[in-house]
């Protein structure tokens, strides 16, 4: 068995149950501590049906984007190396899957209690993913979903003759070729672009 | 960087009388053209250069579009008008409903053009503009210059007409 592999029969029965909204709220609360810490102009959000407001989640999906980091920049920041070294410090991050310059994917869990009639908490699949900060919030939009809510208005955008992906928005030219990436600066920038009703976050569940 | 000289408007989707696209030719940028009601899908010029050039770079000013795309042709090819320019923002949405900023500035250097097309010679150019996000203005451009290359001499190695 490889690394990866190792730890996933581990944890086997632990990543297979559900984590209660509650318990994500906590772990929300401490990653967005720790990140915070290594820089306070990180912008974290945990993705996933989590933010479309669902009661349990399968894991814990950050997005994460710095002012400074944008698709232009020309070297790779070392963010990710040092918000993992600080969440495994602070015991919170126990085990690594992989990581990269812009991909973390590993284990965390909460903090044990003091009192030993508690059962210790459960190990939880995390990832982190860095994004810059140009494509951040089609980065938002795409990992926050549902699925169905994404194909739906990319569809909507083509009618409206631009293309929409997890990285940008463009205006399709007219011999059909894509433009320049319209600049945005926050998800309702790119309904509003498409003409499209805004949707809340815990409204696109379609 | 000589400026490519503009000969003539081929054809446009539709002008204003008092901006008409004949103000593109000029070299007084104080003159605009726009179509000629507000709400058009997109309003489209052809311009014809006095002789066939290399494009090196392209500078627009905007008159109210969301986009502007540039198209490259030859008036004795029958093929289809190829991508020089990407359709590029020089409104956002919230601007085109306020109205505002509507006479931007983009210049677009060789790093811009499109590869594909750019060391080839060229005698039109198609603007393509749009302006989704506000139905009730005219817009169009208020100028476009083409540039060619700096010297034709020594940095292309090959041999210029």
């Amino acid at each position: 068995l490889n690394h990866h592999q190792q730890i996933g029969v581990k944890h086997f029965h632990e990543f297979n149950e559900r984590i209660p909204r509650p318990e994500m709220l906590q772990l929300q609360e401490i990653a967005f501590r720790l990140i915070a810490e290594v820089d306070k102009a990180f912008i974290p959000t945990v993705c996933g049906s989590f933010r479309r407001g669902a009661l349990s989640s399968g894991d814990i999906d950050i997005l994460l984007c710095h002012p400074g980091h944008t698709s232009d920049s020309k070297s790779k920041p070392k963010f990710i190396k040092e918000i993992v070294n600080k969440m495994e410090t602070g015991g919170f991050v126990t085990d690594t899957l992989s990581i990269g310059e812009t991909k973390f994917m590993g284990v965390c869990r909460l903090p044990i209690s003091d009192n030993k009639d508690e059962k210790p908490p459960l190990h939880r699949r995390i990832d982190i993913r860095l994004i810059p900060h140009d494509q951040y919030y089609f980065g938002t939009l795409y990992f926050t979903g549902s699925d169905m809510f994404n194909k739906n208005m990319r569809t909507h955008a083509l009618e409206k003759g631009f293309t929409l992906n997890e990285y940008s928005i463009r205006p399709v030219g007219a011999t059909g070729i894509p433009g320049e990436p319209v600049p945005v600066t926050c998800e309702e920038d790119i309904f509003t672009m498409i003409d499209y009703p805004y949707k809340k976050p815990e409204e696109r569940s379609v | 960087m000589p400026e490519i000289k503009l000969k003539h408007v081929c054809s446009v989707s539709s002008e204003d009388p008092n901006h008409p696209a004949d103000n593109l030719l000029g070299q007084e940028t104080y003159r605009k053209w726009q179509c000629d009601s507000a709400g058009e899908k997109q309003a489209v010029v052809v311009i014809e250069f006095d002789k066939a050039s290399v494009i090196h770079s392209v500078d627009i000013g905007n008159n109210g579009s969301a986009f502007i795309e540039v198209l490259v042709g030859n008036s004795l090819s029958s093929s289809d008008y190829e991508v020089l320019v990407m359709a590029s923002s020089f409104m956002s949405p919230v601007e085109s409903k306020s109205w505002t900023n509507i006479n931007r500035v983009r210049m677009f250097g060789k790093d811009k053009l499109s590869k594909a097309v750019c060391d080839q010679k060229w005698d039109r150019v198609k603007l393509v503009c749009t302006q989704p996000f506000n139905k009730n203005e005219k817009y169009g451009i208020s100028f476009v210059k083409f540039l060619s290359p700096p010297t034709a001499s020594k940095d292309g190695g090959g041999v210029t007409e």
